[in-house]
């Protein structure tokens, strides 16, 4: 898929959750349109398969990064590597993220849980973007020096309660979109992705488990099939390219309609 | 990003003779679109035809009609289906300004009559009678894709353009009303420009620059919107990247509304 033809030659790009899912696949579009990559993950025999993979595609320059992005002298480090690595970085997908125990409301959510699932999908993505997006603000590129995507949540639009602190997180993380926003204008667009139920890595790439999530909460999506892995990534390719330039703050429902459109997970089980 | 993802296809734009109809039009017919454009002032219509034409060797319809009466409408649409095998993108773009400055309870009656007929009840007509036929079409994944035009005064309310901000939210929530109905086949999405020099200004950037001092608006990234910032959205709505996306509205106004400081007026100290 190299609809939507436009160069990054000479831009750099971060991925971080690179490793899987949408991370993966969206590092190696931006290859496909000259970007030089660095790819951050905890998983590291993943993460080289896809620096392999990409690496054989494409002749552009792939570096692979292991960092838990929780924690703030890794990502401190990350960061400055980067930078030395590549000249620029045009493109920060901000994306690395757990899901948790489905099911577990938010009374029996254990403390550790809690913290695990705060300190990667919010403070894991505000400590990359601290880090990263300084210097970001001071590249010469005209009109627009880079461009920040945020992966959220629809869980973060509509809370699910079999999801409580992934869904307190990924709300955090549309905040967060908005706030670094108006610190990073007029130079940088920042913007979040709000996915819905895609087949991805997250779920095993198994679509009964997702499923039966769906049956379980109710879900309708009015387009009326499952989410994919590409149906992500096209958006994520708008969000690249200057067709976006001017939309900054925003969040973008990539969910075939449940949020807006159709009934997102519920579990009350009253009568009237 | 020019792809000709609208080869055989037809795009139908109503307020098709200028600012984002215009863009509109020239967008999609570079792209491989034969279009349909309607709109009131048949003057601006003839020139806007014969110049996407000259342009781009494609197939433009010229349609006369005020969106805001039911027979025309009607009619248009018939015309529509009859110059054109299919229409699979729908812009739903028609609209007028307002008289600047009367809050609701100065309005006269007739401006909110007119304003909710064109802006609201133009729009619900033409998705009426145009959007059924485009739900049976056999393209694949989506038999079409519908764009309407609302406005960042249709989010946050602009209390100097009040039946201006409540048609606008109207329109945001007629698109989640229709996306539900033309759900699996039809997307259906809108788009929330915000301060951008066209007609609605009477193309004055100036006075479009004193509304917004006037209202202490702060847009983030720093610059007036142009209608190539408008069309570029309605390009992603347009193409195959959206297909997974149906009932939003994209703001597409520099971060006013979500990252900036939209129009108020108020005078208080505390």
């Amino acid at each position: 898929m190299t609809f939507f033809n436009f160069s990054l030659k000479e831009k750099g790009a971060v991925i971080t959750g690179a490793a899987s899912g949408f991370g993966k696949q969206f590092a190696l579009e931006l290859a496909r349109r000259q970007s030089d990559i660095i790819l951050v993950d905890v998983q590291e025999e993943k993460l080289e398969e896809v620096t392999q993979l990409i690496k054989k595609e494409t002749s552009q320059k792939v570096i692979p990064i292991i960092c838990d992005v929780s924690n703030s002298v890794q990502v401190e480090k990350m960061a400055k590597d980067v930078f030395n690595e590549l000249d620029n970085v045009y493109i920060l997908f901000n994306n690395a993220g757990i899901s948790p125990h489905y099911g577990l409301n938010i009374f029996r959510t254990k403390e550790a849980e809690y913290d695990q699932i705060m300190n990667i999908n919010l403070k894991g993505e505000w400590l990359i973007a601290k880090y990263i997006c300084k210097k970001m603000k001071k590249q010469k590129f005209e009109p627009i020096s880079g461009k920040v995507i945020f992966t959220s949540s629809i869980t973060g639009v509509k809370p699910n309660s079999a999801l409580p602190i992934y869904s307190i997180s990924k709300a955090g993380v549309i905040a967060m979109t908005k706030i670094f926003a108006q610190d990073l204008a007029p130079k940088l667009t920042v913007n979040s992705i709000s996915p819905g139920y895609h087949v991805t890595p997250i779920y095993n790439n198994d679509p009964d488990l997702i499923k039966n999530m769906i049956k379980e909460g109710g879900i309708k999506t009015p387009l009326n099939r499952l989410g994919t892995i590409e149906d992500v990534i096209k958006v994520l390719i708008f969000l690249a390219s200057p067709l976006s330039n001017f939309i900054t703050g925003h969040n973008f429902i990539i969910d075939g309609g449940i949020a807006e459109a159709g009934v997102p997970a519920r579990f009350i089980q009253s009568d009237i | 990003m020019e792809e000709r993802f609208l080869e055989g296809k037809g795009a139908l734009i109503t307020g098709g003779a200028s600012g984002f109809g215009r863009g509109f039009g020239f967008a999609y017919a570079k792209r491989g679109a034969d279009l349909i454009l309607v709109d009131i002032d048949e003057d601006k219509l003839e020139k806007t035809t014969e110049e996407i034409k000259k342009e781009t060797g494609k197939t433009v319809i010229p349609i006369k009609c005020d969106v805001s009466k039911s027979d025309e409408v009607q009619s248009m649409a018939k015309q529509a289906f009859s110059e054109l095998d299919n229409i699979f993108v729908l812009n739903n773009n028609a609209g007028i300004g307002v008289p600047y400055g009367p809050d609701l309870l100065r309005l006269k009656e007739k401006d909110w009559d007119q304003i909710f007929n064109i802006n609201l009840r133009g729009q619900w007509l033409v998705s009426k009678y145009v959007a059924k036929k485009m739900k049976k079409q056999i393209f694949e994944p989506l038999s079409g894709k519908i764009i309407h035009t609302a406005s960042i005064a249709g989010m946050i309310v602009d209390n100097k353009i009040p039946a201006y901000s409540l048609c606008k939210m109207g329109v945001i929530g007629m698109v989640r009303l229709l996306a539900q109905s033309l759900a699996p086949k039809i997307t259906v999405n809108a788009i929330s420009p915000g301060y951008h020099a066209t007609g609605i200004y009477n193309d004055s950037e100036e006075a479009m620059l004193m509304t917004m001092k006037d209202g202490h608006v702060k847009t983030p990234l720093n610059r007036i919107g142009t209608v190539k910032d408008v069309v570029q959205v309605s390009v992603f709505l347009a193409s195959p990247l959206s297909n997974f996306i149906t009932g939003s509205n994209i703001p597409v106004d520099g971060g006013i509304i979500e990252a900036g400081v939209p129009a108020y007026y108020i005078k208080t100290d505390i």
